[in-house]
């Protein structure tokens, strides 16, 4: 038993030292930044996480060979566990000597945030609630949930409806989004009922029920695929193909496109060509999922960000992009920064003949 | 090192879960999958303590102590009345429920939100902001809850829980009352877990419900079914296995494309001939 132990702890050692070796041997070459990543790739989330990973793939391959540093990725999985989170970061920080950590969803930002600040040290996070910037090594990218909660709520007003029915998965972002969805629907006078369920649920068939008793007239659902998949296919096997079904952040975040024909969501925009021919090319998908445009912008930012700030050192890429508003974007349309907020425009978005597209009335 | 700290600060925190399950599965062969209830509990009480009410870390581990005492005396009185898978079923339950409170009574818990900036420990005016300082602490607690599993385990309160596990019907005709020592041990149990909870709370500086679900009491009963029932050694290597192997297997070069899932792979085949060579554990004293 000895042994064993004496040996895990070897092996750990060992490749802190190989780790140091290999930084020097690449020091000859062009100045090294290595990006980090910690990712749900396995567990509840991994589809999500998997997602990212594409999106920090496609962007790193995207790169000019003309940029003055080279740019390196390390990415871990965290198995969707917040135990998992601080010792990953800090193995990123003081084995792998990263420049930069990006991470995916709330509790994982949450952790690394104050973290990102005591080690001086570069994080972009993607949370809804991002509780956690609050300096300038602190950056998160998503959409606003606040503008995809009016886009429905004004939506479902302008439909003439007046019950709905919300079904809302218990994560961090969903729970928060849907609070703010229901402070609009109670201003626009429309009454509703909710359900909350956890990951990996597959019944909703005494939910769906419930709703039915509430004469709803149109489903909000608050959730991802799977869980949004097949949920939505349950609530037309019951209620019949032609119930209204819309939901919060979910344009881009749905596996089956097929099941929302016609349906409209509040969702983070659509991609722009360069994005999204780059990702069918590389891999030989066009279903890329809303992780995917969020990684490849935050590499992105990061890159932009070491390129353009006078030194490589972290305080003063961290100064530069604090004061930087010429995020590199993937939209039409520019990214907004708020200070550490980088918001992702919104916008409506259906389904037409399985094909993701913007809603026009 | 900062990397191997941290490891070892969570390696403290799973050895103190693992010695308060052992105590009540290995001692006294009651099967219970609620100690992350438990451990939650403790973690929200150190949360809730300190960001809403301000109070120190250390006064909010014994407020977690009481919460999990009370809490484990009603629901013991419950379990006591079961046996064997049915003790584990209705654990299991009460894992559950805990998790669907964390989850649900937002204006408390904060739900899926979560409670951000927990602080760390302090004592007077120094704080135990490093995390070498921290490990220091963990350790300290954790030798502590080793002693006091051995105590317990020589004592003849820990003789009764062994006759219990052997034979209840047995220990009941000798005249001892079966159900109040179930209840105590449990009681006992519940608490200590509740210490690691607060460690954890302020280690990780965030918590949410998502750390405390049925999931995690299983990781805990696989800890100590790795390192060996009724086994104060056992609890803590199985720990340092538990913990550590994911970590080694992070280092072994696999391909990032596929790594994640590989590693996954190998650490549940590791775990799979562990039980084949060695089905009663690494140091276990009696098997399920």
């Amino acid at each position: 038993m000895k042994k064993l132990i004496l040996g895990l702890c070897m092996i750990l050692a060992l490749n802190a030292c190989k780790d140091e070796n290999k930084q020097m041997a690449q020091a000859n070459t062009k100045p090294v930044v290595k990006i980090g990543a910690i990712l749900p790739l396995s567990g509840d989330l991994a589809v999500w996480g998997n997602s990212e990973k594409q999106g920090l793939i496609l962007a790193q391959e995207n790169l000019p060979t003309t940029l003055k540093n080279k740019y390196e990725l390390v990415i871990e999985d965290s198995s969707n566990a917040n135990k998992n989170i601080q010792h990953l970061t800090q193995k990123m920080i003081s084995v792998d000597k990263v420049d930069a950590i990006i991470t995916m969803f709330d509790p994982a930002a949450n952790i690394v945030g104050p973290m990102a600040t005591t080690n001086k040290i570069i994080h972009f996070g993607q949370s809804w609630f991002p509780q956690y910037v609050t300096d300038e090594y602190n950056y998160n990218v998503y959409a606003d949930m606040k503008q995809e909660a009016h886009l429905i709520a004004d939506y479902l007003a302008h439909k003439g409806i007046k019950k709905v029915y919300l079904f809302t998965v218990n994560q961090t972002g969903f729970i928060g989004g849907t609070d703010i969805l229901k402070q609009l629907l109670e201003e626009q006078k429309i009454e509703y009922r909710e359900s909350n369920f956890n990951f990996g649920q597959t019944d909703f068939r005494t939910d769906i029920v419930k709703a039915g008793s509430f004469n709803a007239q149109a489903y909000i659902i608050g959730a991802f695929a799977p869980e949004a998949d097949i949920l939505t296919k349950q609530l037309k096997q019951i209620n019949g193909e032609d119930i209204i079904i819309t939901g919060l952040d979910l344009g881009l975040n749905i596996a089956n496109k097929s099941l929302y024909e016609g349906s409209v969501f509040g969702s983070p925009a659509i991609p722009g060509n360069s994005f999204l021919s780059g990702y069918k090319t590389k891999y030989n998908d066009e279903n890329y999922l809303f992780g995917a445009t969020v990684g490849y912008i935050s590499f992105n930012a990061i890159v932009h960000a070491f390129e353009n700030s006078q030194t490589k050192d972290k305080q003063s890429v961290a100064k530069f992009l604090s004061t930087d508003n010429n995020i590199p974007t993937i939209y039409d349309e520019k990214i907004i920064k708020d200070k550490g907020l980088i918001y992702i425009p919104s916008e409506l978005l259906t389904i037409v003949n399985d094909k993701l597209v913007t809603f026009e009335e | 090192m900062e990397y191997l700290i941290n490891l070892a600060i969570l390696f403290g925190i799973y050895s103190m879960l693992a010695l308060s399950l052992n105590m009540l599965i290995g001692m006294s062969g009651l099967v219970s999958l609620a100690q992350a209830a438990f451990y939650g509990i403790g973690a929200y009480a150190t949360a809730i303590g300190m960001t809403t009410f301000g109070l120190g870390f250390f006064t909010t581990i014994i407020l977690g102590i009481v919460v999990n005492a009370i809490l484990a005396f009603v629901v013991g009185k419950i379990l006591a009345r079961f046996q064997g898978d049915y003790y584990a079923i209705v654990s299991a339950g009460l894992s559950i429920i805990v998790f669907s409170i964390l989850q649900n009574w937002k204006t408390v818990t904060h739900g899926p939100l979560g409670i951000f900036g927990i602080g760390k420990p302090a004592i007077g005016s120094y704080t135990f902001y490093s995390n070498t300082a921290f490990l220091g602490l963990v350790v300290i607690f954790t030798i502590v809850l080793y002693a006091l599993y051995q105590w317990i385990n020589h004592s003849s309160f820990g003789r009764v829980l062994k006759a219990l596990r052997e034979d209840e019907k047995l220990a009941q005709s000798m005249g001892y009352k079966t159900k109040h020592f179930k209840s105590v041990i449990f009681v006992l149990s519940a608490s200590l877990s509740g210490i690691a909870g607060a460690f954890f709370a302020s280690y990780i500086a965030f918590i949410d419900p998502s750390s405390f679900q049925l999931k995690e009491g299983i990781f805990l009963f696989t800890i100590i079914i790795v390192g060996g029932l009724s086994s104060a050694r056992g609890s803590v290597v199985g720990a340092l296995i538990l913990i550590s192997l994911p970590e080694v297997l992070r280092f072994i070069g696999l391909p990032y494309e596929t790594a994640a899932q590989l590693q996954q792979m190998i650490y549940g085949a590791m775990l799979l001939l562990m039980m084949i060579f060695k089905p009663q554990g690494l140091f276990g004293k009696y098997r399920m």
